[in-house]
């Protein structure tokens, strides 16, 4: 028992380097780590944006497409009313604003 | 390392590799502050609008208005426990896009721990409710002075079902509307714009007062008004800072540009007056205050504070000269000028969000994603229907009481006024 500690870390580190399947799960997590904008990873330049105006989260929902997974991020700004970010992943890891609003978020120039 | 610490450490390390996830959970401080917003809202109906007509109508007919708000306050309660709440604010499956289903009909499977989003359910349809309340009560005003109180009843229950809950649930309940991006934050178009449309046809299709335009059909209690009118400001707040469904800044900032506008709006008026008639008139003040808290519905929430400043001032100049043109050039008796102050204003006010709710210009964005010209085509098609579907559907309503039952008192009736005539009582024995 004594020494199963460290052969648990050194299986999640090398879970964590190995490259994964795309799953729905793991588009999510990518999506939300890619480098936005000023080193800022999507998930931190929305969290700023949620903050700013006092919105109501409704949290990351994930879409299966024909290529690869639809990642979106909806906030309801009152009622039922709800803006939305979305992007795409592919299964080559690539990610592309789908919405007009996700590629605000993310100006590449 | 203790087997505790490990399973600490195990439990942290797994943790890092699950997503996060987001559910519903009753939130105490929204629910505090949604139960007040009730409460105020409640209020500005009772006694607020009903002191605010009653006020302005002769002394012969002020129970008759006052009698209307109580009776409509109850009728549509019901109606909403009924059939409104779940047809206007739950999910229609495959009609969704135009009405919700029946799942809730008579507030059924509604208990304590029910939630919506952050909110007990309970608290979400009563708080839903006194806005159904309301916009059928604004209807009473323009009809004012002349109209039988069993078919005005009958009106508001139908009309409720057929004009409100639909258009609350397009714009609110996730309908077409709202799938478009329709923005409208507190009625603007659901309690406002439908109201102030039926409030027009109504008036022209029961025609208007006996000496209009005439004899001067003066208010006979400004004091009374004056009262309503306070309370209204007051109440509004839970009207426009509610519709945020959460006790945070963006319930702040609609109380905030809520009331700045009604203020810009007040006092656009008084120097309108002052310019035109050479006095500043208390009326004029209260109207424009109303007109203010119309206009600023739409966008409470959306809107920055100078902004909605603007905003007012825009409101009380366009409210000011709809008054004269309804009344004095197209001759319609909307006895107490429900569609100039509510409608004209609550349009305005949906049209006025797709600019002033633009980051650019300090509001709090806009949900097209073509900018400001796809923002406007959007309101703009959300005025069109409310306007369309609010004015056949009342106007076939009116016409089909009017050749059945008869919406009118009798010219007798009129002249000794409704109090005694409908209510057999009075609200002066001096």
């Amino acid at each position: 028992m004594k020494n199963l500690l460290p052969l648990i870390l050194f299986m999640f580190s090398f879970t964590a380097v190995a490259e994964e399947a795309l799953t729905a799960k793991t588009a999510e997590q990518r999506v939300r780590k890619s480098i936005c904008l000023n080193d800022l990873s999507v998930e931190q330049m929305l969290e700023k944006k949620i903050k700013k105006r006092s919105q109501r989260d409704l949290g990351w929902r994930v879409f299966e497409e024909d290529i690869g997974f639809d990642v979106e991020r909806a906030i309801l700004v009152n009622k039922s009313l709800q803006i939305r970010y979305r992007w795409n992943i592919n299964p080559e890891n690539i990610i592309i604003p789908v919405s007009k609003r996700a590629k605000r978020l993310c100006p590449t120039e | 390392m203790g087997i505790a610490m490990k399973t600490i450490l195990l439990t942290l390390l797994a943790s890092l590799f699950s997503p996060i996830a987001v559910a519903e959970q009753l939130n105490s401080a929204d629910t505090a502050w949604i139960l007040t917003s009730t409460g105020l809202v409640l209020f500005m109906t009772l006694p607020g609008l009903a002191l605010f007509y009653a006020g302005l109508v002769r002394t012969k007919n002020v129970l008759s208005v006052i009698m209307a708000c109580f009776a409509v306050t109850s009728l549509v309660s019901v109606v909403w426990a009924a059939f409104g709440y779940t047809l206007a604010l739950t999910d229609g499956g495959d009609w969704n896009s135009f009405i919700g289903g029946f799942s809730k009909s008579f507030l059924v499977g509604i208990d304590a721990d029910q939630l919506v989003g952050n909110l007990p359910e309970s608290v979400f349809s009563m708080y839903h409710m006194t806005f159904a309340i309301f916009a059928p009560a604004l209807i009473i005003g323009s009809l004012a002075e002349r109209i039988r109180f069993f078919p005005l009843f009958i009106f508001c229950a139908i009309w409720e079902i057929l004009v409100y809950v639909p258009i609350c649930h397009w714009i609110w309940g996730g309908g077409w509307l709202a799938e478009m991006g329709v923005m409208d934050f507190a009625g603007g178009l659901v309690v406002h714009g439908s109201a102030g449309i039926t409030a027009l046809i109504g008036a022209m299709i029961i025609g208007p007062r006996k000496g209009f335009p005439h004899t001067p059909l003066m208010p006979h209690n400004l004091t009374m008004t004056a009262t309503g009118a306070g309370i209204l400001w007051v109440g509004w707040h839970g009207f426009s800072a509610g519709s945020a469904l959460m006790a945070n800044g963006a319930a702040g900032m609609a109380m905030l540009a809520t009331h700045l506008c009604a203020s810009s709006a007040s006092i656009t008026w008084i120097i309108l007056d002052w310019l035109r008639f050479g006095k500043a008139s208390v009326l004029g003040c209260m109207t424009g205050m109303v007109a203010g808290l119309g206009v600023i519905a739409g966008g409470a929430g959306f809107i920055s504070p100078s902004g909605a400043l603007l905003l007012g001032i825009v409101a009380g100049v366009c409210c000011f000269y709809s008054i004269i043109f309804i009344k004095q050039m197209l001759k319609i008796d909307d006895a107490l000028d429900v569609f100039p102050v509510h409608g004209v204003s609550g349009i305005l006010g949906i049209l006025a969000t797709a600019v002033f709710a633009d980051e650019a210009l300090g509001g709090m964005g806009i949900i097209n994603e073509d900018g400001i010209l796809g923002q406007l085509s959007v309101q703009l098609i959300g005025i069109l229907a409310t306007i369309a579907w609010s004015g056949v559907i009342s106007y076939l309503l009116f016409k089909l009481l009017d050749k059945t039952v008869g919406l009118r008192v009798a010219e007798d009736d009129e002249v000794s006024g409704l109090d005694i005539a409908l209510h057999d009582q009075q609200g002066y024995n001096l």
